[in-house]
């Protein structure tokens, strides 16, 4: 079986995530920050050395900046519904993920209103429709680092920046650059970064990271119980308790800890040059052939993230990843993938795209067996078009 | 006896205390808030046998907040 649906989330995880996740709940299965007993301090311990090494890998001020969610969904949940409040304007870009795209659609019955500030080739351009799309009212900007179906990566410490010049929030949607591009929050003054455990952090689902920046604190749209301040009415505004009513995910937390503790041992740099390797080779043999569009030219953009869509002509995409699956063991995701801004952006609405990532436990071997695949898929179509 | 014990409103901020305090040569042990010391407690306290009146100076200095201090016997 090959696996080239990392952008979805990564398989296999690391051997030390899977263990973690077992001692977990095996060993110290309690509920960390409750308690007051050894077990739950166990727990605790896991949970902070997690926030550490987060606070670590994103360059965040301290641990407490580091707060939990249950996804990047959630984080970017928090920040949307947290800042924007009836006559603000917030500013997004052409490529966003649904996450963004339907809480802000969501906010519009509130009387906030959003622009989109369209992706291009050029950075200086893109700044530039960025910088167009912000007006007086503006109080958030939220951009994808890289987008999940094209890999194209947008030029985010700049954005950070003109949002400082104009007195923005800056939301950084890494769910799909986490643990393959750095990101420092101190050096590049994003305010606010959001992602998932579960892909690039090799971390179990259900587990996710919102990481803060800023002085300016979303209001919490979550309260309850935190373990902490019990006898106030009110939530806490402390961080990260603020931000983590119920009980936390312990034991993906745990796994989480050790995906995280894997992408600082390889290093996000060898990790990425790694994946962009591997994925330049699977867009060279992908674009040799005949029938196949690749929608991005990886060799044109080499900032572009491993991530490549292409299509067989004559294919629906979904058709082509049900033959990659049932006749050669490929998991790939087909259709729309939770982002028809950037499918209308690129053209593609109508019928989505194939979309492979590939992940640090991809190798050439697997490469050379997709584009192997692919070539398959073309021959048998045009020998049966021939037929016809 | 002298204070030797540092209450906490969450054992995030305990942790995050003692690392701090790590840092500065002075070391700490969360231990669970004995009986009686204080309700308001997240349940954590820091144990700091050596340097007490150091360590609430390194934690003053870097705006960790704590809810009160306290003293117990050898733990």
């Amino acid at each position: 079986m090959i696996y080239f649906d990392n952008g979805a989330t990564t398989f296999p995880k690391p051997a030390s995530v899977i263990h973690a996740v077992n001692r977990a709940l095996r060993f110290y299965g309690a509920n960390p920050g409750r308690g007051g007993h050894s077990m739950s301090l166990k727990a605790s311990e896991i949970v902070y050395e997690c926030r550490e090494n987060a606070s670590k890998l994103f360059g965040a001020e301290s641990a407490d900046k580091i707060i939990f969610t249950y996804n990047c969904t959630t984080a970017l949940n928090f920040v949307i519904k947290g800042i924007l409040k009836r006559g603000d304007h917030a500013v997004i870009s052409s490529l966003e993920h649904n996450a963004v795209v339907r809480p802000l659609e969501k906010l519009k019955a509130q009387g906030v209103e959003y622009s989109i500030a369209d992706y291009s080739f050029d950075d200086d351009e893109t700044i530039n429709n960025f910088r167009k799309a912000i007006r007086p009212n503006t109080k958030l900007v939220i951009c994808t680092h890289a987008s999940n179906v094209f890999g194209v990566r947008f030029p985010v410490e700049r954005i950070a920046a003109l949002c400082k010049i104009h007195g923005v929030l800056f939301c950084l949607d890494a769910a799909q650059s986490a643990g393959v591009v750095a990101v420092s929050l101190k050096e590049s003054g994003i305010d606010f970064l959001c992602t998932a455990g579960h892909k690039g952090l090799y971390g179990p689902m259900g587990t996710g990271i919102l990481a803060i920046n800023t002085e300016y604190l979303p209001d919490d749209i979550i309260q309850g119980g935190t373990g902490s301040f019990s006898q106030e009415l009110n939530q806490p505004i402390i961080l990260p308790d603020r931000y983590e009513s119920g009980t936390p995910n312990l034991p993906g937390i745990a796994g989480l800890n050790e995906g995280i503790k894997f992408v600082l041992k390889r290093g996000e740099s060898a990790i990425e040059r790694h994946e962009k390797h591997l994925a330049n080779l699977l867009y060279k043999g992908l674009s040799e052939i005949d029938d196949v569009k690749v929608y991005v030219d990886m060799h044109a953009n080499p900032k572009t993230l491993p991530v490549i869509s292409f299509n067989v002509y004559g294919l629906e995409s979904e058709e082509t990843a049900r033959i990659l699956d049932r006749d050669f063991g490929i998991s790939v995701r087909a259709g729309l993938h939770c982002a028809p801004l950037a499918h209308r952006f690129f053209g593609t609405e109508e019928k989505g795209t194939v979309r492979a990532v590939l992940s640090v436990f991809s190798d050439y071997r697997q490469v050379d067996y997709f584009v192997s695949a692919v070539n398959k898929i073309c021959k048998y179509k045009r020998a049966k078009k021939g037929c016809n | 006896m002298e204070n030797n014990l540092i209450l906490f409103n969450s054992v995030t901020t305990a942790m995050r205390a003692r690392e701090i305090l790590k840092k500065y040569g002075v070391f700490g042990k969360i231990v669970r808030t004995p009986i009686g010391i204080n309700k308001k407690s997240c349940g954590y306290s820091l144990y700091v046998n050596k340097n007490f009146a150091r360590a609430l100076q390194i934690l003053s200095e870097n705006s960790i907040g704590y809810i009160g201090t306290a003293s117990v016997g050898v733990i």
